[in-house]
């Protein structure tokens, strides 16, 4: 009688192969969902940042405009001779084109935006008083593409 | 003949353990990465349509020609204001859809006003605000109720000034 | 008997073993299934996100920009409101038509008096609808709905 001794190693190492290799992947997996969600918040937090700083500069061209009025309201209230120039130019950031008759200014924000405003300065039987004229939204800067040139080919002569 | 099938036994309980105990252990980490996934798209979303609800809320405001048109529209568009230190507050309340309901009260878009009467006019402080009433799950950081805030100003002029 | 008891002991170990496989494969299948759902939602949602978010900021900035007297109308273009932006570029008359045709927004720009087709324009993002209403002389709604999620956004040119 021949005793035979059989040793099978039921599952040696495979089990645990395998939980770490469906572990691994629905890891990956997890962290895929989680790397889109938070690019696409993101996104939403940048145009939030635009937002916000359009809407401080609208509010801070706004004030300056209350400046503007509030220097229209005296020259009409203490009706002073002289050029309507020389009394708003006490205000800051104002200049002037065509003689006094429009006024510009510009407003920055922090995100590369700025707003120009341009102001026709009219007149009536009550008084001096502005119309806008430009309200315009643009960049500071604008992005410059001239010196990131790289030559790729100068060709053959 | 006798044959003998032996298993190594105490080596398959220890591989089982283990798997076990990795699979428990990236289980909970996978989990709560699914779930942090889930509610950083709904913050998304939210500041997506805050957004455009807050922004269209400003645009009809610097629209209007008086502060007595600004009071008229939010009171008619608004469910609930009151005075706070001299300020003038508005409250709308959202559902989870942001839908407008005066139920289910899952987002509030607050708006604050102050006045600052000039010489010649009127010059509104506006502060519009999104917030969530109740956090969102997954985050313990304070602050984070806050979906989206604009603040600006209106100037309306009383006398000597035109917008057209 | 030591057989009867090697049979059983294996039997015992093997189904015990084959349990806990089959557990971690069914934990594992449930987990997959709920990151799918999960993985779908994120996506739809980023796309709708997308879609609603480019519009009507792409929207608002153009008119921003263009904010000046007499720059922004908006006029009727084959039977759908589309926003016209004038612009004076040397002494010249250019227009820019934003307007809605074939499941997109898209832009034309042209001099004032050429004739264009809708298809001529350049696509900027696809929607399903996108709406342009004049609600006062100068305040006007723009409503963009992608994938059945509608976004309203109101705006006011202030220059006149």
């Amino acid at each position: 009688m021949d005793n035979k001794k059989i040793n099978v190693p039921v599952g040696a190492g495979g089990i645990l192969i395998i939980t770490i290799f469906i572990s691994l992947c629905l890891m990956i997996f997890s962290v895929l969902s989680f790397a889109s969600a938070y690019s696409d918040l993101k996104l939403a937090k940048r145009a939030q940042d635009m937002t916000e700083d359009y809407y401080i500069i609208h509010g801070n061209a706004e004030e300056k405009l209350s400046e503007i009025n509030d220097a229209l309201f005296e020259i009409n209230t203490n009706k002073t001779s002289g050029k309507i120039t020389d009394k708003l130019s006490s205000i800051d950031g104002i200049s002037f084109i065509d003689e006094g008759a429009i006024l510009q200014y510009e407003v920055y924000g922090e995100k590369n935006q700025k707003i120009s405003v341009i102001l026709n300065i009219l007149q009536d039987s009550t008084g001096y008083y502005y119309k806008i004229a430009s309200w315009k939204l643009s960049n500071i800067d604008m992005p410059d593409y001239e010196d990131n040139t790289i030559d790729v080919w100068k060709g053959t002569e | 003949m006798n044959n003998k099938l032996s298993l190594n036994s105490k080596t398959s309980l220890w591989e089982i353990i283990m798997s076990v105990l990795i699979f428990t252990v990236s289980g909970v980490i996978m989990l709560n990465c699914f779930g942090i996934a889930r509610f950083t798209q709904i913050r998304a979303n939210d500041k997506t349509i805050a957004g455009a609800i807050i922004q269209s809320d400003m645009e009809i405001i610097k629209s209007l020609n008086s502060a007595d048109e600004v009071h008229e529209f939010l009171s008619d568009s608004y469910d609930s204001n009151n005075m706070d230190n001299g300020k003038y507050v508005y409250r709308k309340y959202y559902d989870k859809s942001w839908k407008q309901s005066s139920i289910d009260k899952e987002y509030a878009v607050c708006i604050t006003l102050s006045h600052n009467n000039s010489k010649s006019g009127n010059l509104i402080n506006i502060n519009i605000t999104a917030e969530k009433e109740k956090p969102y799950p997954f985050t313990k950081k304070e602050g984070l109720n806050k979906v989206f805030s604009v603040d600006s100003k209106k100037f309306f002029p009383a006398s000597g000034g035109s917008h057209g | 008997m030591n057989k009867q008891n090697n049979i059983n002991q294996f039997s015992f170990q093997f189904v015990f073993i084959m349990i806990i496989n089959l557990i971690i494969v069914i934990l594992s299948v449930m987990i997959i299934s709920l990151g799918k759902n999960i993985y779908d939602n994120i996506n739809n949602d980023r796309n709708t996100n997308y879609d609603l978010r480019v519009s009507l900021s792409y929207i608002a900035n153009k008119i921003r920009q263009s904010d000046k007297k007499d720059a922004v109308e908006i006029t009727e273009l084959n039977g759908i409101n589309s926003v016209v932006i004038n612009e004076v570029y040397d002494e010249e008359e250019y227009r820019t038509y934003i307007y809605f045709y074939d499941g997109a927004i898209y832009e034309m720009f042209t001099d004032r008096d050429s004739a264009f087709d809708l298809s001529d324009g350049m696509k900027i993002t696809d929607v399903d609808l996108f709406e342009i209403n004049v609600i006062e002389d100068s305040l006007y709604k723009f409503a963009a709905i992608s994938k059945e999620e509608r976004a309203e956004l109101y705006l006011s040119v202030y220059s006149r």
